[in-house]
């Protein structure tokens, strides 16, 4: 059985304008000590379906299932979900300097999640705080439990979040773009930590980010999502060689790399995400595709096995998949593309 | 902290030379002689003459300004034009009497403010929130005349439970107090509802309750301790008015406290009093606004005053 189990995930937030679907009809299985990236760009959904996993969005009404350790989170009670919740499933959020409260101190707010979980006595729990943060790299971890969030700088303040998240063992950790507000210089630092404490402890673990190059070297599988779908999935090694999906062909020709000729531009990708009150009709991404044709506007395509790479690659796309009236991009090189 | 609060203490001294320098300008400027008022309408020019040598009315005002302060300085606020009593001692018997109006005032405030917004913000968008927010509203434009003669209404006259003038036993301060906490009990409940909703909204909310918290822990020791800040910064200056403003009550009331004494010495043109009195009232305000600063110290670890 499988860690997590996403079945058909649905997340829609009721708004003046109607109806939104932020996360429609997501599937993905997770082992235990994998590490799956998702990635897309803002407004893909990537954080609501987080946030769906930890029940943290009490505003969207959720339609699926969440397996985990035999429970399906989507209807388990709000008690249930708390014991879960900090204890089985932890999350690292964005913005390290907004997401630790201002006027306790960072050893209360480990404390506080040791003994709640653990039922640890009051010195038990500041050992093991203390011990979390020398864990995560903070010099004199037990004189700096008594300070306060705005004494650490936004690096050390994220490393703070991963003791957060670390503090009861869970077997999984949600990470929504952990380094996006953090200098260049701290990020590799942060991720490698990270990346170094879930492979000790077997954790499982979520990497959510809109950057490629963070996937590249941290995770097992990545899921690429586009407009609230999942348009892409593959592992990480295969993502990277044999992309099959436009969208990905777009993500990675706007990033830069050390492996391709960098005397050519970046390409960005043209054009806004669909409007999810009012999803096009066709294939969410066709405005922006360079390779749209008549199909892609008419009838929605299924996240279905790529012609040229069965049973290692979903890819949401006529182009790519075998099947009458489509595939006309079966075995093109993304990196030498041509009007098509 | 310690010297923190003795800077802040030395601080308060320019401002009340000012306090002390206006307060002088403004009785002075005013029209109308006390020395005629003193004497009445059939005293004789001579009278009047006396009275003004014998007041030190004569003297050019900077002269009575240095004579004032210096008086100040040994804790001499001079006598009542009006009845020769020592100002000091008129404050002495009348503050206590506001200090317990403003006491039952702040109670009402914190008791019933403090708790309606914080359910009302949590239970958003219930009827519960609806009715909170209505009652708030009530309290905050009904004026005190208005909702004053209600109270006499219902629980001096019909009830009959409580007296509904004067003072004398805890009792008469009930209504009066409750009277003049009604508006600042709205203030605060509102004030509470916006800040505890704005708290609720920021991602260490959403941290506290991603580690598995209980509703309890995450809105009482995460959201609430942020919250309390500006609820304390208007409370602080709530204290300030209630202690000053209670003029409208006092008199709906009959209430013989420092707001009635003011307005009577006023127009009396009972200089030493009014001055004294504004003196006293300044300080209220100044010591309230050291006690909030003081009180940020110990809420919000951000603000340091080393």
């Amino acid at each position: 059985m499988p860690l997590l189990d996403v079945a058909d995930l649905s997340a829609t937030f009721s708004t003046q304008q109607g109806d939104l679907r932020a996360v429609e009809g997501v599937s993905f299985q997770m082992d235990e000590g994998t590490t799956l990236g998702i990635v897309g760009e803002s407004g893909s959904g990537k954080s609501v379906m987080a946030l769906s996993i930890m029940g943290l969005i009490p505003s969207a009404r959720l339609g699926g299932r969440i397996g985990f350790e035999g429970d399906d989170l989507l209807s388990l009670p709000d008690a249930r979900m708390r014991r879960i919740r900090g204890s089985r499933i932890a999350m690292v959020f964005q913005d390290p300097m907004s997401s630790l409260n201002p006027v306790l101190t960072v050893g209360l707010q480990l404390t506080e999640v040791i003994r709640l979980h653990t039922g640890a006595s009051r010195p038990e729990a500041r050992a093991r705080a203390e011990e979390l943060l020398r864990t995560v790299g903070i010099p004199e971890p037990r004189r700096r439990l008594k300070d306060y969030p705005h004494q650490f700088s936004g690096g050390m303040r994220q490393r703070v979040m991963i003791a957060l998240a670390l503090a009861c063992d869970p077997v999984l950790i949600l990470a929504d773009e952990i380094t996006t507000a953090l200098d260049v210089t701290i990020q590799a630092q942060v991720l490698a930590l990270l990346k170094t404490l879930t492979v000790e402890r077997q954790t499982a673990l979520v990497m959510i980010t809109h950057d490629l190059g963070v996937v590249a070297g941290h995770t097992d599988r990545v899921l690429v999502m586009y407009g609230g779908q999942v348009v892409e999935q593959a592992t990480t090694a295969e993502l990277f060689e044999h992309p099959r999906m436009p969208y990905t062909w777009g993500l990675l020709d706007s990033m830069p790399r050390m492996d391709r000729d960098r005397s050519k531009p970046l390409v960005p990708i043209e054009g806004v995400p669909p409007d999810l009150l009012d999803p096009p009709k066709g294939c969410r991404f066709r405005d922006r595709c360079r390779f749209a044709r008549d199909i892609c506007a008419s009838r929605a395509p299924d996240l279905a096995p790529a012609a040229d790479r069965p049973g290692a690659h979903l890819v949401r796309c006529w182009g790519t998949q075998d099947r009458a009236g489509s595939g006309w991009l079966i075995g093109t090189d993304h990196t030498a593309p041509t009007e098509a | 902290m310690l010297l923190f609060a003795l800077r802040r203490l030395l601080q308060l001294v320019p401002v009340l030379i000012g306090v002390l320098v206006i307060a002088f300008a403004v009785t002075r400027l005013t029209p109308g002689d006390p020395a005629e008022i003193m004497g009445g309408f059939e005293a004789s020019d001579e009278t009047i003459a006396a009275i003004r040598e014998d007041m030190g009315l004569n003297e050019p005002i900077h002269r009575q300004f240095v004579i004032y302060l210096g008086n100040i300085l040994t804790g001499d606020l001079g006598r009542s034009y009006y009845n020769g009593r020592e100002v000091t001692r008129i404050i002495s018997e009348t503050l206590p009497r506001t200090a317990a109006l403003a006491g039952v005032a702040l109670a009402f405030t914190l008791i019933v403010g403090i708790p309606l917004g914080v359910v009302s913000a949590l239970r958003k968008d219930t009827w519960i929130d609806l009715g909170a927010r209505t009652l708030a509203l009530a309290g905050v434009s009904a004026p005190p005349f208005f909702a004053g003669l209600l109270a006499i209404l219902v629980f001096a006259s019909y009830l009959r439970i409580l007296p509904s003038y004067g003072a004398g036993s805890w009792l008469h301060v009930v209504l009066p107090g409750v009277t003049l906490g009604l508006s600042s009990a709205g203030l605060v409940m509102r004030l509470t509802r916006s800040a505890m909703l704005e708290v609720l909204n920021q991602n260490y909310i959403r941290t506290a309750r991603a580690k598995g918290l209980p509703p309890r822990m995450v809105n009482y020791r995460h959201a609430f301790r942020n919250a309390s800040i500006p609820i304390v910064t208007i409370t602080g200056l709530q204290l300030g008015s209630l202690l000053s403003g209670a003029v409208l009550t006092e008199t709906v009331f009959a209430y013989p406290g420092i707001g009635r004494l003011l307005v009577r010495s006023i127009f009396e043109r009972d200089f030493p009093v009014v001055q004294g009195l504004i003196l006293l009232i300044a300080v209220i305000y100044l010591v309230a606004n050291l006690l909030v600063d003081l009180f940020y110290t110990l809420v919000d670890p951000r603000i340091s005053h080393g």
